[in-house]
C-alpha cells in the first residue's frame, strides 16, 4: 500500500516545473505540494531548474526598481525631445 | 478648492518626465520607434485629460499610470492577434525541441540537449544592466507573441493574474500553462546567450 501511494506522488521532471509554474498562479493541493518537494529532494536537475528562474526573476525585479529609482538605460536625444515639445505645443495652442 | 492639486505644467513634461517614461516603456518593450510613440501618445493622452488629474498622485506617477495602460494596450493585441487554439496546441518552439523525453524509460525527465547547466553565477554577477536587457528581449522576441506579450505582463510589468487574465481573455490554467512554456525557453535561451 506504502508503494502504491508512493507511486502516485512521485512525478516526472516534466510534471514537477510545471507545478513550479502553477504554483506562480494558483493553490497546489497538498498531493502537489508533497509531489513537489518530493522531487525536488532528489532531482538536482529540477532544483537547478527552480534556483535559475529565480536567479532570473531577481534579476529582472532589481532593474524593475533601478528604473523607478530613475537609473536611465535609455534615454531620448535632442531631436526627439524638441519633437514631442513641438507636438505638446501645438496640441496646446 | 483650487490650489489644493498640485498643478500639471506640461510645457515641462518633455524635460522633466520624457527620459523615464521611454526608458519604463523601453525596459518592457525594447523598441525604440515604438516606445518613442508611446512616450508621444502619453503626452497627447494627458493632455486631453488634464481634467481628470486629481492631485492625488505625482506629475510622473500620474503620467506613468497612462503610458502603463498603452502598454498594456500593445502587449494585449499583440497577445490577441495569436488564437486560442494556440494555447491548446502550443509546442515548444520547434518541432524536436522538447525539454523533457517524450517517450522510453527516461519519459518526462529533462532530455540531454535541454536540462539546465550548471550557472557561473560570477559572470551573472558581472554582466552590465544593458546587456542583460539586451539579451532578455532577444530571448522575449524568440517566443510566440502570445508568450511574449504573457511573460512581459507577468515578469516585468508584474501584474496580477485576474488582470492578466481579463486582458488576454483566458483562464488561470491557461495562464500558468503558457507562463510554464515561456519560462523553459526563457531559461534555456538566457542560458546559451548570457552565461
Amino acid at each position: 500500500m506504502l508503494q502504491n501511494m508512493l507511486k502516485s506522488i512521485m512525478i516526472s521532471c516534466e510534471k514537477a516545473t510545471e507545478l513550479v509554474a502553477k504554483k506562480e498562479v494558483t493553490k497546489l493541493s497538498i498531493k502537489e505540494k508533497i509531489g513537489i518537494k518530493l522531487h525536488l529532494f532528489h532531482c538536482y536537475l529540477c532544483r537547478r531548474y527552480y534556483n535559475q528562474l529565480q536567479i532570473i526573476s531577481n534579476h529582472i525585479s532589481k532593474l524593475n526598481k533601478k528604473i523607478k529609482g530613475s537609473t536611465f538605460f535609455f534615454t531620448l536625444n535632442t531631436s526627439q525631445k524638441s519633437k514631442l515639445q513641438e507636438v505638446i505645443k501645438n496640441k496646446i495652442n | 478648492m483650487p490650489g489644493r492639486n498640485a498643478p500639471l505644467n506640461p510645457e515641462g513634461w518633455v524635460e522633466n518626465h520624457s527620459d523615464y517614461l521611454y526608458n519604463y516603456a523601453m525596459s518592457r518593450l525594447y523598441n525604440a520607434e515604438l516606445c518613442e510613440d508611446l512616450v508621444q501618445e502619453t503626452f497627447l493622452s494627458a493632455l486631453s485629460g488634464m481634467d481628470k488629474f486629481q492631485g492625488k498622485s505625482t506629475e510622473r506617477t500620474w503620467l506613468v499610470s497612462i503610458l502603463k495602460h498603452k502598454i498594456i494596450d500593445h502587449l494585449r493585441k499583440k497577445s490577441r492577434a495569436q488564437q486560442q487554439e494556440f494555447i491548446e496546441h502550443a509546442d515548444y518552439a520547434k518541432k524536436g525541441s522538447q525539454p523533457f523525453n517524450v517517450e522510453g524509460a527516461h519519459k518526462g525527465m529533462w532530455s540531454p540537449d535541454h536540462a539546465p547547466h550548471d550557472w557561473n553565477i560570477d559572470a551573472l554577477k558581472k554582466i552590465e544592466d544593458e546587456e542583460f536587457m539586451r539579451i532578455l528581449h532577444a530571448c522575449i522576441e524568440r517566443l510566440p507573441d502570445k508568450f511574449a506579450a504573457i511573460f512581459v505582463m507577468r515578469m516585468i510589468e508584474e501584474l496580477e493574474t485576474e488582470l492578466i487574465c481579463k486582458e488576454n481573455n483566458i483562464t488561470a490554467s491557461n495562464l500558468w500553462v503558457i507562463l510554464h512554456r515561456a519560462k523553459i525557453q526563457m531559461r534555456e535561451c538566457l542560458e546559451k546567450n548570457w552565461i
